[in-house]
C-alpha cells in the first residue's frame, strides 16, 4: 500500500501537465515540425508526391535576401528607439516614481492589444491629409515622404514592442542594489556621473536583453510593415512574404523554408535574451 | 534652493514618463479623433452608425472565441501551475519549456504551421476549431505564467493548516487554494481574452483555409480595400475602447500587483 502511494506522488506532477502537454505536442510541436519536413520539399508537392529538395533554403538566402534585409533592419531600427526611450522610462519607474506608479505602469497593457491598431492609428496620422502634416511641412518635411519611410515603420514598432523592452531592463533594473548608487554618490561622484560610471554599465545586460526581446518581436510584425512601410520596403519584409508566398502563390515548401528560419532567429534571440535576465519567469 | 533643484528633477522625470505614456496611447487617440470627424459634419458620431451590419457578428464571434480560449486555458493551466511551483521532478524545465515555448514564436510561422498541420493530422477542426485550437495553445503560456505568479504568492502555511483542520486534497484544493489564487488567476483571465479578442495575425491566416472572419480581420480587411474611411476607424475606435473599458474596470479593482512578472515588471 506504501509502495503505491510513493509512486502515485511521483507521477502526479506528470499527470498534472499531461493535458497541457497534450495540447502543445498537438498543436505547437507536431506543426513545426511538419513546417520543416515541408519546407524541404519542393513547391506544393509535399500535398500528392513529395519532390525532396534544400533548395528553399538556397532560395531564402539568395533571392529573398532583400526581405530578411528589410526585416533585420526595421526590426533594428525599432529595437534601438525602444532602448532609447524605453531605458529612460524603466530606470525612473524603479527609482524615481513613486507616486502614480501603478497608473503609469498600466500604459504598458495598451500595445498589448495588438499592432493592428497601432499601424492603423499612426498610419492616419502620417498621411499627407493627417493632423501632423502641416506641423511636418512647418518644419520642411513631406508627409509622404515620412509615411513610407523605415523612420515611420520603426517608429510604429518601437511602440510595439514598448513593453517587452521595459519589461526585460525593469527586471534588470530590480536586481541591482540601489545601496551602489548611494556608494557613488558617497565617494563624490555628481549624478551624470553616476548615471552613466555606474547604472549604465551595471545595467548592460538588462539593455542587451531588452533589445534582443524587442528584436525578436518585432521580427513577427504584419500590419505595422505593411501599413507603414510602403510598397517598397513594407510589403518586401519577411512576414507578408510568407503569407503571400504560401496563400497566394501556393508554393508552400518556399513559405515553410522562409517561416522556419524566421522563427529560429526570433527564438534563439529570445532565447538569450531570457537566459541573460534570470529574474524572467521562464 | 537645494529643495528646489530636486522638485525640478522629479518634475522632469514625471513629464518624461508622462510623454511615455502619451505615445502609447497616441495610436488609439488618433484611431478615436479620426472616428468622429465627418468630411461633411465636423464633429459627429455618424461613423459609428455607418459601421457595417455584418461587424457586430464579427465582435460577437471574437468574444465567443475569446471566452471559450480562457475557460479552456483556466482548465489546463491550473494543475500545470501547481505541479510546477509544488513539486521537483525531472525534466521540470524542459516540459516547462515545451508549453511556454509558443509564446516566443513569430505570429505568422505558427499560423502556416497550424494551416499546415490543419491539413494533415486535425481535419475535422477546420472550421470554428481550428481557432478555438490555436488560441488556446497560443495562449497557454500567457495563463501558465500568470497562475504561477499567483501559487508563488500563495503561502503553503493555509493549505497545511486547513489539512490539520481535518479537510481532505481536493477540498483544501477548492476550498482554500482556489479563493485564494483567485485574484491572482483573474490576470491570466484579462490577459487570455485581451490577446485573444484582438488577436490578428493568425486569425488572419486561418482565414484562408476555414473561410471564417473575425473582428480585428474585417478591419484590415476594410483597411485594405476601402483604405481611410470614418466607419473603418470606428470599427477600430470600437473593439479597442472593449478592450481598454475591460483593462480599466479589472486595473480600478485590483490594480497592476498581480500582473507584475507576467508582462509588466
Amino acid at each position: 500500500m506504501m509502495k503505491v502511494n510513493i509512486q502515485l506522488k511521483h507521477i502526479l506532477p506528470y499527470l498534472l501537465l499531461l493535458p497541457s502537454l497534450i495540447v502543445s505536442i498537438c498543436f505547437f510541436l507536431l506543426p513545426f515540425i511538419l513546417l520543416f519536413i515541408v519546407s524541404l520539399t519542393n513547391r506544393a508537392s509535399f500535398f500528392f508526391a513529395p519532390e525532396w529538395t534544400a533548395l528553399n533554403y538556397y532560395k531564402a538566402v539568395t533571392r529573398y535576401s532583400p526581405d530578411f534585409y528589410n526585416t533585420l533592419l526595421l526590426s533594428g531600427l525599432g529595437a534601438t528607439l525602444d532602448i532609447i526611450i524605453g531605458y529612460p522610462f524603466a530606470y525612473l519607474m524603479s527609482r524615481r516614481i513613486r507616486r502614480f506608479n501603478d497608473a503609469f505602469r498600466s500604459f504598458l497593457l495598451i500595445p498589448l492589444l495588438g499592432e493592428l491598431y497601432i499601424a492603423y492609428g499612426l498610419w492616419w496620422l502620417f498621411l499627407p491629409t493627417g493632423p501632423l502634416a502641416p506641423i511636418l511641412e512647418f518644419f520642411g518635411f513631406s508627409a509622404i515622404q515620412l509615411l513610407y519611410s523605415p523612420i515611420a515603420a520603426a517608429f510604429a514598432l518601437t511602440i510595439y514592442t514598448f513593453p517587452f523592452a521595459v519589461m526585460q531592463m525593469g527586471v534588470n533594473l530590480s536586481q541591482i542594489d540601489p545601496i551602489l548608487e548611494e556608494a557613488a554618490m558617497c565617494l563624490g561622484a555628481g549624478t551624470l556621473q553616476r548615471f552613466f560610471r555606474v547604472v549604465i554599465p551595471l545595467s548592460l545586460p538588462g539593455i542587451l536583453s531588452g533589445w534582443l526581446m524587442s528584436f525578436g518581436w518585432n521580427i513577427g510584425a504584419y500590419a505595422i510593415p505593411f501599413l507603414m512601410g510602403g510598397v517598397v520596403l513594407g510589403h518586401r519584409i519577411l512576414s507578408v512574404q510568407i503569407r503571400s508566398i504560401a496563400l497566394l502563390m501556393m508554393n508552400y515548401g518556399l513559405a515553410a523554408a522562409l517561416a522556419t528560419v524566421l522563427v529560429l532567429i526570433s527564438s534563439a534571440l529570445m532565447y538569450i535574451s531570457l537566459k541573460i535576465t534570470k529574474g524572467a519567469l521562464i | 534652493m537645494k529643495k528646489v533643484k530636486i522638485s525640478t528633477s522629479t518634475l522632469l522625470s514625471y513629464a518624461y514618463v508622462t510623454l511615455c505614456c502619451f505615445l502609447l496611447m497616441l495610436p488609439f487617440l488618433t484611431t478615436f479623433y479620426r472616428s468622429l470627424l465627418s468630411p461633411r459634419k465636423g464633429f459627429t458620431i455618424e461613423n459609428y452608425w455607418k459601421m457595417a451590419g455584418i461587424f457586430w457578428p464579427k465582435v460577437g464571434l471574437s468574444a465567443y472565441l475569446a471566452v471559450i480560449t480562457v475557460a479552456l486555458d483556466l482548465i489546463l493551466a491550473i494543475p500545470a501551475a501547481f505541479a510546477l511551483i509544488r513539486y521537483e521532478f525531472r525534466g521540470k524545465r524542459f516540459l516547462t519549456l515545451l508549453i511556454t515555448a509558443v509564446w516566443y514564436v513569430p505570429g505568422i510561422s505558427y499560423a502556416l504551421a497550424m494551416i499546415l498541420a490543419l491539413y494533415f493530422f486535425f481535419k475535422p477542426l477546420l472550421n470554428i476549431g481550428a481557432f478555438i485550437a490555436t488560441f488556446t495553445c497560443g495562449f497557454l503560456p500567457i495563463m501558465l505564467m500568470s497562475c504561477i505568479v499567483a501559487f508563488r504568492n500563495l503561502d503553503p502555511a493555509y493549505e497545511e493548516a486547513a489539512m490539520c483542520l481535518g479537510a481532505g486534497k481536493l477540498k483544501t484544493f477548492f476550498y482554500i487554494v482556489l479563493p485564494l489564487i483567485g485574484p491572482g488567476i483573474s490576470t491570466g483571465i484579462l490577459l487570455t481574452f485581451i490577446l485573444a479578442f484582438n488577436e490578428f495575425i493568425t486569425s488572419f491566416l486561418l482565414m484562408a483555409p476555414t473561410g471564417i472572419e473575425t473582428a480585428p480581420v474585417k478591419v484590415f480587411d476594410d483597411i485594405s480595400h476601402a483604405g481611410m474611411h470614418g466607419f473603418i476607424a470606428a470599427e477600430a475606435a470600437i473593439l479597442q475602447i472593449m478592450s481598454l473599458t475591460i483593462c480599466f474596470v479589472y486595473l480600478k479593482i485590483l490594480g497592476t500587483r498581480y500582473l507584475r512578472g507576467t508582462v509588466l515588471f
